[in-house]
């Protein structure tokens, strides 16, 4: 069985470039311009497409170091393999955090050992304390291009300001947010509205996530360079903002994961914390608002935000147990 | 009906009916009784307390022992829950000793429904967080329709930190699915969200509702509430939603005054009011041993059902 794909946009580790693929009995036996085609091959017209070895998910935790005990980057490697993805962004909420290029150099080595491609990413601030600028720079020098504190948002404006105008002079950075903002989502454990309410579970309304949102969007239109990227967006109210900032013409890209576009809050009602996750998961009218989002493009990517907790963790009330409890 | 008692939610309009009138025969039979019935002679029911609460415990207690059941107290701080172990595992010590129902109190909302996940027994909920604290509900009616008849038709008024209160959730459901009608008086900052869900009036002019009200059911005011910006201070608090003399003398002659206790004299209600509302409050406390009798009486197979 011979396939040949022409034109696709080829993502890979040498980058983005557009290429034919050919394909003998599953195997990639060729990538370059003008590949013809013979007799008994089948062409598929890849152009507008992305071309890929496999999934890429931007947004996994990978746990190591410190959360061994949870998971480790080759244990998540494994997993995401069997997912089939090639290529894994690792969140920097480590123990401890990686925002130095000597934790990111450790990531990197682990995740060589495994089967996919491991990105390490680099926290925004030292310590992810949202304090103080972690060294940028180095971290950019020494290959990183995905900088998050997530976990926690950064919360104050001025030191975002900052790390968007120092990272808009780095090409190809991507400053990227966990949006919540901390004083509205203090104490809270779900989605803030009627289940929340009829569970006496203390809520995180939905008001954190597009506060944070609207004045990331108003400062990268004062200081712009860098690509601003929303993680885990999970509100209609986000999908808007983001949106209009997309049609204003600013560099803002955005993810959703696949409980967000999938489950409501409604699945909270048995107190299971499988289901307690940051953000939290919302209503229907803002689930069905991910998914359009995602249709039409103002959505760029789905990412897992996989993000592992031992098992006996569970065994609590659901304000007691880790967010992010899935299996 | 289910073999745990874990929210007004899971019950009927029927279900409430029987515990109440379960609730008034053992009531009378105790009475009459030197105290006790043989009911659950050789049953042991077990007092999970993570959260403290002497008043709640020591009501299921008596409620247990009036019926020959066997009492088993475990409290958070003098258990393993300082050492560590998980939720899972207490619980399941405790049924391996061998009990029968486990009567759980604790400070996060679903304990008691995660438990009820893991162990064979009944489990009935003595207050959970914010979420409910069904006994509460369920005596309160006794107290109602031991006062009033019938709870149809009732006009019922409930003022106070809503949001926060496992009573005003169990006692709304029970309320209402019992044919009164409510009304929350509150600050918006002390209703719970999305509260236009509810089956419910609101209002914020308590002197507006008190007129054509049967029963007025004060929360109670906590401190930490001012502390965290839901209310200026307790004296505004105090001026805008506490019963005072003034007020209760709005209400009309058969009206009545509830309080789930403790009561903080002062602020949700004025010193004088509160001598006047002891006799009913009083009378809430005694039913709260009724109906435990009634729960456990049902839950461990005092009847077939």
């Amino acid at each position: 069985m011979r396939l040949l794909l022409k034109g696709g946009t080829v993502v890979d580790q040498s980058g983005a470039r557009t290429v034919d693929v050919a394909v003998h009995d599953g195997t990639i036996v060729e990538i370059g311009e003008r590949i013809t085609a013979d007799g008994d091959t089948t062409v598929l017209d890849a152009v507008d497409c992305i071309v890929s070895p496999g999934f890429v998910d931007v947004h996994a935790h990978l746990r190591q170091p410190g959360g061994e005990a949870a998971e480790t980057i080759l244990t998540g490697s494994q997993a995401a393999a069997l997912g089939g993805y090639t290529a894994v962004v690792a969140m920097p909420n480590t123990q401890p955090a990686t925002d130095n290029t000597a934790i990111v150099d450790r990531v990197r080595t682990l995740g060589a050992a495994g089967p996919i491609d491991v990105f390490p990413s680099a926290a925004i601030t030292r310590g992810r304390q949202g304090q103080e600028l972690a060294p940028l720079g180095a971290l950019y020098n020494g290959g990183v291009r995905f900088f998050t504190d997530d976990g926690d948002c950064v919360a104050s404006a001025v030191i975002m300001r900052r790390a968007l105008e120092y990272l808009g002079g780095l090409k190809g950075a991507v400053l990227a947010q966990h949006a919540e903002d901390p004083t509205l989502v203090a104490g809270g454990h779900m989605h803030e509205g009627e289940w929340s309410s009829r569970l006496g579970i203390p809520g995180r309304p939905a008001a954190a996530e597009h506060i944070i949102i609207a004045r990331d969007i108003e400062l990268l239109r004062e200081f712009p360079g860098v690509t601003l990227h929303f993680q885990h967006v999970s509100t209609a109210r986000s999908v808007e903002l983001i949106r209009q900032a997309k049609a204003d013409g600013l560099a803002v890209t955005a993810e959703a994961t696949p409980h967000h576009f999938t489950l409501t809050d409604e699945c909270c009602a048995g107190f299971d914390p499988v289901f307690k996750v940051n953000p939290p998961l919302r209503t229907d009218t803002d689930r069905e608002a991910v998914r359009l989002g995602l249709a039409d493009g103002t959505i760029d990517v789905i990412a897992t935000d996989h993000a592992p907790h031992p098992t006996q963790s569970k065994d609590e009330p659901f304000d007691a147990a880790p967010r992010d409890a899935r299996p | 009906m289910s073999r745990h008692l874990l929210t007004i939610d899971d019950l009927t309009r029927g279900d409430i009916e029987d515990y109440l009138d379960t609730a008034e025969s053992l009531s009378e039979l105790t009475s009459r009784q030197i105290g006790k019935v043989p009911t659950l002679r050789g049953r042991t029911v077990a007092t999970l307390f993570f959260e403290n609460s002497t008043r709640t415990r020591l009501s299921f207690e008596t409620a247990a022992q009036r019926l020959s059941a066997d009492v088993m107290t475990f409290t958070a701080s003098s258990s393993s829950v300082a050492k560590g172990e998980s939720l899972r595992d207490t619980a399941l010590t405790i049924q391996a000793m061998g009990v029968d129902a486990l009567v759980v109190r604790h400070s996060s909302a679903g304990a008691p429904a995660r438990i009820a996940d893991w162990v064979d027994v009944s489990v009935i909920n003595g207050g959970d967080g914010w979420h409910q604290h069904p006994t509460q509900a369920l005596g309160d009616l006794f107290t109602l329709r031991r006062r009033f008849g019938q709870i149809d038709g009732l006009r019922t008024v409930i003022v106070g930190d809503i949001a926060h209160s496992r009573v005003a959730r169990s006692n709304v459901a029970a309320f209402t699915k019992m044919g009164a009608t409510v009304t929350l008086v509150a600050p918006h900052t002390l209703l719970p969200p999305a509260v236009e869900t509810w089956p419910v009036n609101v209002s914020e002019d308590l002197d507006a509702v008190l007129p054509d009200t049967d029963v007025v059911y004060l929360l109670r005011m906590q401190l930490e509430r001012q502390n965290s910006a839901f209310v200026p201070s307790l004296s505004e608090y105090a001026n805008r939603f506490g019963l005072s003399e003034r007020r209760a003398a709005m209400l009309h002659d058969d009206a009545v005054i509830m309080h789930p206790g403790p009561m903080n004299r002062g602020v949700e209600i004025a010193d004088v009011v509160a001598n006047m509302a002891e006799p009913v409050v009083t009378q809430q406390v005694t039913s709260g041993v009724a109906v435990r009798m009634a729960v456990l009486h049902h839950l461990l197979g005092g009847t077939s059902r």
